[in-house]
């Protein structure tokens, strides 16, 4: 009876400790806000990328200027001035898609500049291509306007307060003329209080 | 007797505790002539009196359509709110599925913050405006 008792026990008590080790993985809301600790989040980029891309086209000077064409641009690249580690690239590849399905805008991308050159001198140098399907050389078209941007932060901390303000600022710079047309900013301010006792 | 008092009393809790995260939502109907109607959805009556769309305005910037929306806070006291504008079609279909995200707002007593919202392309004609609390 004991014995009985003492494997019951012994049981009981792995599949408790089984159950307190296991891994419970969920999909979660990926537009959701996200507040796990006061870094740069998924929830900053959208907004960030949100009121770039509205101040942009309701900008007068950018609404005439995509009436009647879809101007050119590239993206520079947007300098991270904070002491976090900020995938900036993210940021910007988010405006870019908003721009381009808008429909006023068409991007060339200068990432892939590269891979682009080696395609063509595979095409028309490695004798392999059929020449009368390869593509012609020289017909790329050349970006009209830059954008290009900051991301600050100042960070404070007071016992066990923490404020951090983040201005992210972007440009759109006329690449003949050199004139910055438009720009904006965008402020976000997140604060966090360590709790007592872990609560 | 007893069983149906249960189910009620859970089917009460779990309605109750449904109203406590459900969002409620205004949407905008533009006819024709470019009128537009508002409707108002209350999933949730206990958010309906701390949050309120005010007033909401439709207009163009090209040829893309932009709306500004004043969202009121209409208790007397400071709370985090987050909304969230998801714009669609003639057709009542939303525009770039999955594009449209929550965002925090944080009102002061009886404040009316606008928030602003510009199509993601001309196709969008509508919006759905979503609030619910933090």
């Amino acid at each position: 009876m004991k014995l009985k008792l003492a494997l019951a026990t012994t049981v009981l008590t792995s599949l408790v400790l089984s159950g307190c080790a296991s891994t419970n993985v969920s999909y979660g809301d990926a537009q959701s806000v996200e507040t796990l600790n006061k870094d740069f989040g998924s929830t900053d980029l959208q907004m960030i990328a949100d009121k770039m891309v509205d101040d942009m086209l309701t900008f007068p000077v950018i609404v005439q200027l995509t009436q009647n064409r879809r101007p050119v641009m590239f993206v520079d690249r947007i300098r991270n001035k904070t002491q976090e580690h900020i995938d900036t690239e993210s940021i910007t590849d988010t405006i870019q898609n908003k721009l381009i399905n808008s429909g006023k805008f068409r991007f060339v991308d200068m990432t892939s500049a590269n891979a682009l050159a080696q395609q063509l001198a595979y095409q028309k140098q490695s004798g392999l291509v059929n020449q009368a399907t390869s593509v012609k050389a020289g017909g790329h078209i050349g970006a009209e306007y830059m954008l290009n941007g900051n991301l600050s932060s100042i960070v404070k901390n007071v016992g066990g307060k923490s404020d951090v303000y983040y201005k992210f600022t972007l440009k759109l710079q006329n690449v003949q003329s050199g004139i910055v047309e438009w720009t904006s900013e965008k402020e976000i301010r997140k604060s966090s209080k360590r709790s007592a006792f872990g609560l | 007797m007893k069983i149906y008092s249960k189910l009620g009393m859970a089917s009460l809790l779990a309605a109750s505790l449904t109203a406590c995260t459900a969002p409620n939502s205004l949407s905008t109907q533009t006819a024709a002539d470019g009128t537009y109607s508002v409707k108002t959805i209350s999933s949730n009556p206990k958010l309906v009196t701390q949050i309120g769309v005010d007033r909401i305005s439709m207009g163009y910037a090209g040829d893309l359509k932009k709306a500004s929306i004043a969202i009121k806070d209409r208790w007397f006291v400071s709370r985090n709110f987050e909304y969230k504008i998801v714009w669609v079609d003639a057709s009542g279909f939303e525009v770039n599925p999955e594009g449209s995200r929550w965002k925090p707002i944080q009102l002061t007593g009886r404040e009316i913050k606008t928030v602003q919202s510009i199509a993601p392309n001309p196709s969008a004609v509508d919006v759905v405006v979503y609030l619910r609390k933090d």
